[in-house]
């Protein structure tokens, strides 16, 4: 990005350039040595003009590989390329270095507060903690380089290119500062040490207004800030036990200490030799009161060693208030432990030494605890009621042992710990849930594609299609959670959806009606447990259960036997109140004459109840009798005579055989009134055979 | 003897329905009591005296009468002790039924089939009678005397096979208890006919009136017999099925489950809930043990049916 934007900006710079000599080459008109001088050099810029961009970009390219690759500028000036070699140093190879570092001085103070907040980002992302100017890839060194490499080939005296040089970074230094704002920006984006370094920031603005050396393991967090600031005194008192500062036991030293506790322990003012010390008690709690304090003159009871502990202190926890992601409730309440981390730092300097010391991760826990907290932190939240307790308890019981800040931060992590672990859990059931919500899903899915092709049948019954959709796909959907498509459940679930869905539909045949009987009792049993599996409500299974009583009826009854016409003609003598209604036998077991049958097989088949035949015995007797019953196969025949008594009762094959030996015939009343009839015509037609 | 099951030819067999006939007259019949009240029902001059004079006669009947008169069902309160009175609270048919039904379950004395259960077919037919009864009281459709004979009677031609022809019957219900084929099947196999028609040609045969023989023939398969829709016979042959399944039902449920899908579908034609169901068997079931304690057959266990 910045050889792109460099390269266009120079290019811009070269056309201003070039404006700038012609307009003073008009002015210097009359000045002919000047003025050729200034043509020859706008020739050159001319002639740098081409190609600019490209050959911008591959010198910078050069000098950004030459730093990104090592920690020092590697570049040796002189005639333009790099000398592996030892060798003597001409003045002439100086003075160029000289003036390419000034020119380098002059961009870097053009954007110096961009170069501030880029060095370390660059730095961080080369892995380096230390990056000075020269050796920035991005830097205005590098940049200058870049310049040089091109200059170095105009054809020009060497203080034509030196003058070309100067007047072209003067023109680039008023375009570099967008250009690196715009570089810290895009890295800001891409989180490269977002909030920059506070401590460099606070270094600059230092009331001591030198920047402290910095230490080859330098911390992000605020208490490595406090271990860079502190570090010539820390290494001065590591020549004490260990670290541990004697001052604190001396006179001077326990009054102040008392004087702290003093107020550590909530008084508003404490007295230290002729001095009161007084506390603001209406002040907000992320005041600085070490602040205050050494603007009271504290100080003045302080030796070197303690004066720089309560400033460094002090400096910490000025960039606790000022660290916007800390939640202000947080901030009041790790500022009411500044007296208490005080008198820790003045009793042990490892606490800017050592990264493990107890009050040290304390303050970082807490205020880690709260950046990390989603939200705003409420006074009625956990997290600040452990806080306060901490904090109330290190008020209370810190006097002269450190251990209190231990327990305090063994409290703080176990709650911390325990409220994670209840969070891994609440996280582990919703993941629990969403992965059940989305088995289910798959389910109901497939329980859908299972009943399609039933509830798009316009010939079932809307109500059962209805219950497919609403009820049983609850039960499909089930059985394909509980054990998928291959599963005993799903199976059972599709077996007995396909039975209800067959059980619902006519039933044409005695058949089909035996088979319904006899299936019913498995579908209705497989019904009522795909329901209870599902957890369908009892009120809907009863309502089922019900419309399913009336389907079947419906089902066997549209199958119905349609009722005999020709039966219908026959008179059914009134046998008692259940004759009321009229009885239709249609006698499907009755096999139809063949037609090879004898003629006589034919005229039993046509006989009905009622009709009158003529039987004749053996002896030659007549008589004549009623048939008033067919059995239902039509195996077996009634008759009875006039007085309604059982006359006899005939097989079929029976009858057939007199019928064919003429023993029986049809012999109707009307028919014996028709012979008579007929023969009395008979007699008058022929007077010869009229009996006499 | 071949075996009658499987190898005798039907077309042989059909004309023999009569003999079944003929030997009627070995079956249990309307005889005695009951055929003596039958007669003085018919005759349009006999007076109640004379019927309750028959039902003296018989002592067993006369303490019947008495208990079913007093029952609840019949509106009793006031306990009666007079035959005649019992008699008009009963109804002369329902009398008449009853007496029937002692004649015929006394009466069966002779050949005996080795496989016929006598005592459980009589039990099956009085608890279907029973239900038939019941079911006729609730919907008010049929006489409810004429319902009990017809449940009593509606597989009599179980027992004319066994009586008319042991040996034979007792193969075809060897095979039956080995199950695989319909008893009707088998019957149709031996005999040409099955029971359910041998049935209607008895009660045909005695006089019953021969609608109600239709009825008893289309009973196991009220849809097929041609009958109007919802018309009386109809619901009579549905009736019928539905008091025979789950009279099978309750005394036997393992051996025939398939009455429990009979059971639920009548009853869903006849439109009779399940509670009601419930409530009429177990009522059926109290009147079978007084009648199994008259006609002197052993009281069975029978555990309220879960359809």
């Amino acid at each position: 990005m910045l050889e792109a934007r460099a390269g266009a900006a120079l290019a811009r710079a070269l056309t201003a350039l070039d404006e700038t000599l012609q307009a003073r080459r008009q002015e210097i008109a009359g000045e002919i040595e000047k003025s050729l001088s200034l043509l020859q050099i706008q020739d050159q810029l001319r002639a740098l003009g081409k190609d600019l961009e490209a050959n911008f970009r591959a010198s910078f390219a050069s000098s950004f590989r030459a730093r990104a690759g090592q920690a020092t500028a590697p570049r040796v000036y002189g005639d333009g390329s790099a000398k592996t070699e030892l060798s003597l140093v001409d003045d002439e190879q100086v003075a160029e270095e000289l003036a390419l570092q000034v020119l380098a001085n002059r961009l870097q103070g053009a954007c110096e507060a961009e170069m501030h907040d880029l060095e370390p980002r660059v730095g961080f992302m080369l892995g380096r903690d230390q990056l000075d100017a020269p050796a920035n890839p991005l830097g205005t060194t590098a940049l200058c380089e870049a310049l040089h490499d091109m200059c170095v080939t105009l054809d020009v005296a060497r203080d034509d290119k030196q003058l070309l040089l100067d007047m072209l970074v003067t023109e680039f230094a008023r375009e570099l500062g967008p250009i690196y704002k715009e570089i810290n920006e895009l890295l800001v984006a891409r989180r490269i040490l977002p909030l920059g370094r506070p401590w460099v920031k606070r270094a600059r603005q230092d009331r001591r207004g030198a920047k402290r050396p910095e230490s080859a393991e330098r911390r992000k967090d605020v208490s490595g800030i406090i271990e860079q600031l502190f570090m010539p005194y820390a290494d001065a008192a590591a020549d004490t036990s260990q670290g541990r500062s004697d001052w604190h036991a001396s006179g001077t030293g326990q009054e102040v200490m008392g004087m702290l506790t003093s107020l550590q322990k909530g008084a508003t003012s404490a007295a230290l030799g002729n001095r009161t010390f007084t506390l603001n008690p209406t002040a907000s709690g992320t005041t600085n009161i070490l602040n205050s304090l050494l603007q009271a003159g504290l100080g003045k009871h302080l030796g070197a060693v303690e004066g720089t502990v309560i400033d460094v202190v002090a400096t910490l926890f000025d960039y606790i208030f000022e660290d916007e992601r800390v939640p202000v409730t947080m901030k009041e309440l790790i500022g009411r432990l500044q007296i208490p981390v005080l008198k820790l730092a003045m009793m042990d300097h490892s606490f800017f030494s050592d990264r493990s010391q107890p009050a040290r991760r304390l303050i970082n826990t807490l205020a880690q605890a709260a950046i990390t907290w989603e939200g705003e932190l409420t006074t009625d939240s956990w997290l600040y009621d452990s806080a306060r307790n901490i904090v109330l308890r290190i008020q209370k019981e810190f006097a002269d042992r450190p251990e209190v800040f231990a327990a305090c931060l063994k409290a703080l992590e176990d709650d911390l710990a325990d409220q994670e672990r209840r969070a891994d859990e609440r996280a582990a059931a919703l993941t629990g849930r969403l992965e059940q919500r989305e088995r289910e899903e798959i389910a109901r899915t497939v329980g859908q594609n299972a009943i399609a092709a039933h509830r798009d049948n316009a010939e079932l019954p809307a109500s059962v299609r209805d219950f497919l959709a609403e009820t049983w796909l609850k039960v499909l959907a089930r059985a394909a959670l509980d054990g998928g498509e291959t599963g005993a459940a799903w199976g059972e679930a599709c077996a007995t959806m396909e039975e209800l869905v067959w059980s619902v539909r006519p039933k044409t045949d005695a058949g089909e009606r035996q088979r319904l009987v006899q299936r019913l009792p498995p579908l209705l049993k497989g019904l009522r447990s795909g329901m209870e599996a599902a957890r369908i409500e009892q009120a809907a299974r009863e309502a089922f259960f019900t419309e399913l009583v009336r389907l079947h009826a419906a089902a066997v009854k549209a199958g119905m036997a349609p009722a005999a016409g020709t039966r219908a003609r026959v008179a059914v003598p009134d046998d008692g109140p259940l004759l009321q209604a009229p009885l239709l036998p249609s006698g499907p077991k009755r096999a139809a004459p063949a037609g090879d049958e004898p003629r006589e097989t034919f005229e039993v088949e046509m006989l009905r109840r009622g009709d009158w035949i003529q039987l004749t015995d053996e002896t030659g007797e007549v008589r004549r009798v009623r048939l008033t019953w067919i059995s239902p196969a039509r195996t077996m025949y009634l008759f009875a005579n006039r007085q309604g008594q059982r006359a006899l009762a005939l097989t079929r094959g029976e009858l057939v055989r007199r019928f064919t030996q003429r023993q029986a015939m049809t012999a109707g009343d009307d028919a014996l009134m028709d012979r008579i009839v007929d023969d009395v015509l008979d007699s008058y037609q022929n007077p010869e055979e009229r009996p006499r | 003897m071949s075996d009658p099951a499987t190898t005798r030819d039907p077309s042989e067999t059909i004309g023999n329905i009569r003999r079944f006939l003929l030997a009627a007259e070995a079956l249990p019949s309307p005889k005695g009591t009951a055929l003596r009240f039958a007669e003085l029902a018919r005759d349009p001059d006999a007076g109640m005296d004379a019927m309750a004079q028959v039902i003296r006669s018989d002592p067993a009947l006369s303490g019947f009468v008495l208990r079913a008169a007093n029952a609840a069902r019949y509106g009793g309160g006031k306990p009666i002790l007079d035959l005649n009175r019992a008699m008009v609270r009963l109804g002369v048919n329902a009398v008449r039924s009853h007496a029937l039904a002692v004649s015929l379950i006394r009466d069966g004395k002779g050949v005996r089939c080795a496989r016929f259960d006598y005592d459980g077919f009589w039990t099956a037919s009085l608890l279907t009678a029973s239900l038939m009864e019941a079911l006729a009281r609730r919907n008010n459709e049929f006489p409810a005397p004429d319902a009990f004979v017809l449940g009593l009677l509606s597989r009599i031609g179980r027992l004319a096979f066994a009586t008319a022809a042991p040996g034979d019957y007792a193969q075809v219900l060897e095979r039956d208890a080995a199950g695989g084929v319909a008893l009707e099947v088998l019957e149709q196999r031996a005999f040409g006919f099955d029971h359910h028609e041998l049935s209607s040609v008895l009660l045909a045969d005695w006089g019953i009136p021969t609608a109600l023989a239709d009825v008893v023939y289309w009973q196991c398969d009220p849809e097929g017999g041609g009958f109007a829709p919802e018309s009386r016979p109809y619901r009579l042959a549905g009736a019928l099925q539905l008091a025979g399944s789950l009279a099978d039902y309750c005394l036997a449920p393992a051996e025939h489950p398939q009455d429990a899908g009979t059971v639920y579908l009548r009853a869903a034609v006849l439109e009779v809930p399940a509670g009601e169901i419930a409530a009429l068997t177990e009522a059926s079931l109290a009147d079978l043990r007084d009648w199994l304690r008259l006609v002197g057959l052993p009281v069975p266990a029978t555990p309220a049916p879960v359809l």
